[in-house]
């Protein structure tokens, strides 16, 4: 059985290989999605216009926007009255106004003014702003954001762009890979062979995991090198996490190929099915505590949501692969039911 | 004589289409057996049946003694199946298709090359042009090689000449005499009646029925359509 196993994988990575398109995909797109999140798309927010309005101008307020004119995120507009900050956002010459009591000295008390006009925006202006003038003052808090201090928006995107590419890879190229024996008839004859016909699944298997095995290291590089993701939990974690998430992928692309007969139906499946709740259910683009209940309880049965927990806690707040045992749990567990549901599942027949 | 293939009141059906209709029928070991019919007759069918990729609603078939349901797995191991369709690798070349038939079935191209020589040879030439690029009869005639190289005690041929030019039919079915003498049973479809009178006994089928079995007569053509036209 070896030797068919390994001659299977040999003819798969050949059909790889001559099929350009597949290259792209495997390659190319991980890669283009990486750079595209991580440099390009971005909720960072920078150069945020901030004008005053001091009715007062002590020293303190002064040594205060000093301060805040010095920050890296804040473009200092100028000082302006109470009655035009309105016109200034409104007109966009700014984004956010802070005003600054006119008994500043004594209660240090400041108001700001933010256009809410984009919710995301605005809460991360807000965010800026307080710690920067907190900052500047004698103040009760004392602000430590943890983990990810500059609020990067590209080390929140990388566990959310990983969970993807590797469904996009395992799940989706596999069954498609798997439904085009079954569209060219090639499976009608691998059927009449003494091959138990889920060794040719799985061995259909192993070049997708290699290839997407490779696309991990790229963009694990990429992450740390480029953008300065600091995985200080250790990459062995995030490797074992990860290959457990790419069988599981590799599993789903199983179970689609069970049930659909041809390529397009495999790739719309994977693409609906498989990679919306990626973006949906995963928190990469919103929070999951923010959805309805009924869509939260979905969240859990997603793979992706716990593989993208895992990941946020080991690449970016650091734990080890102790931390993260209960998200591994629960993806071993969906392996092997997932596994086992779509073997008992194969048809080793036409119909 | 033995009987390598014994089928008895077979029926299958899609749904409201009766493919198959109490079919029965015997083959004998070493026969060059053919099913004659026009599209639609049912010939794939009750090759996938044989083969194991179907399993009947009625009736029984046992092929070199084993039921076609309960022992498919030994089965498996015995027979060559070639699709109506040409189902090999497109994007692999004429080798690299061959030696991954070969490998699953656990053999290799140099164990079994004298079997497969006399046909492998005529498309050995192109053997590193992919099998997408080969000519119709180039393509079966390396299908029939695929089929064939694990020594099968049993071939089923599903119109293995259909779009294929007239030297090359005539040509695979002297591969087909050849095999025959090598003690190996074959059943072949076709449509074309002509090629009928290169086995040693057809099948008429139509509708899902079989109308006649025989000897091929002189004029099968005639004889066809008048047995048709008698249903």
């Amino acid at each position: 059985m070896q030797i068919r196993m390994s001659s299977f994988v040999r003819k798969e990575m050949l059909h790889i290989l001559r099929d350009k398109r597949t290259m792209l995909v495997v390659i190319v797109i991980p890669l283009m999605l990486i750079l595209l999140f991580g440099f390009t798309v971005s909720t960072d927010v920078s150069n945020i216009d901030v004008v005053v309005s001091a009715p007062v101008r002590s020293s303190d307020v002064e040594s205060s926007v000093r301060h805040l004119a010095s920050s890296p995120y804040i473009t200092f507009v100028g000082y302006i009255d109470m009655a035009s900050i309105d016109a200034m956002l409104r007109s966009g010459k700014a984004s956010a106004a802070v005003v600054y009591a006119a008994d500043y000295a004594v209660t240090h008390d400041v108001q700001l003014v933010i256009d809410g006009a984009d919710a995301n925006t605005a809460a991360t202006t807000n965010a800026y702003l307080q710690v920067i003038i907190a900052g500047g003052q004698p103040s009760p808090f004392e602000m430590h954001m943890l983990y990810n201090p500059q609020m990067k928006s590209s080390f929140n995107f990388i566990p959310g762009i990983m969970g993807m590419i590797f469904i996009l890879i395992c799940a989706m190229m596999t069954s498609i890979s798997i439904v085009k024996e079954k569209e060219n008839g090639t499976m009608e004859v691998l059927l009449v062979s003494p091959v138990r016909p889920i060794y040719i699944v799985i061995s259909k298997m192993i070049p997708y995991l290699m290839l997407s095995f490779i696309d991990l290291i790229i963009i694990l590089l990429l992450a740390h090198y480029a953008m300065e993701v600091p995985m200080t939990g250790g990459v062995g974690g995030i490797i074992v996490v990860s290959v457990v998430y790419l069988v599981l992928s590799l599993t789903l692309g199983l179970m689609v190929s069970n049930l659909v007969q041809s390529q397009i139906a495999a790739l719309l499946i994977s693409a609906m099915v498989m990679m919306m709740p990626v973006l949906f259910f995963s928190g990469m683009l919103f929070p999951i505590d923010n959805l309805p209940w009924a869509l939260r309880w979905i969240s859990y049965v997603v793979p992706a949501r716990w593989y993208i927990d895992a990941m946020r806690k080991l690449m970016i707040m650091g734990v080890g692969l102790e931390g993260v045992l209960l998200e591994l749990g629960v993806l071993l567990l969906e392996t092997l039911v997932l596994f086992v549901a779509s073997v008992m599942k194969f048809n080793d027949r036409l119909e | 004589m033995n009987n390598a293939i014994e089928i008895c009141g077979l029926s299958k059906s899609y749904g409201s289409v009766n493919a198959l209709r109490e079919v029965s029928l015997t083959v004998g070991e070493g026969e060059l057996f053919g099913l004659i019919g026009p599209d639609g007759a049912g010939k794939t069918t009750l090759f996938r049946i044989l083969a194991t990729l179907l399993v009947a609603d009625s009736g029984t078939a046992t092929v070199c003694g084993y039921d076609v349901v309960t022992d498919y797995k030994r089965l498996r191991q015995l027979v060559g199946y070639m699709p109506g369709r040409f189902s090999l690798y497109q994007d692999l070349s004429v080798e690299e298709n061959l030696s991954f038939y070969a490998s699953i079935f656990g053999v290799t191209l140099e164990e079994n090359y004298d079997l497969v020589a006399p046909i492998y040879r005529q498309i050995e030439p192109f053997r590193t042009r992919r099998a997408g690029m080969l000519s119709g009869g180039m393509k079966q005639k390396l299908a029939l090689c695929c089929a064939l190289i694990h020594k099968p005690q049993i071939l089923y041929l599903d119109e293995p000449t259909t779009g294929v030019d007239v030297v090359s039919r005539a040509e695979l079915w002297d591969m087909l005499s050849m095999l025959r003498e090598q003690g190996i049973t074959i059943v072949a479809s076709t449509p074309y009646m002509d090629e009928g009178s290169r086995c040693v006994r057809i099948a008429l089928m139509s509708e899902g029925r079989i109308l006649e079995v025989c000897q091929p007569p002189d004029n099968l053509e005639e004889y066809f359509i008048e047995r048709m036209r008698g249903v």
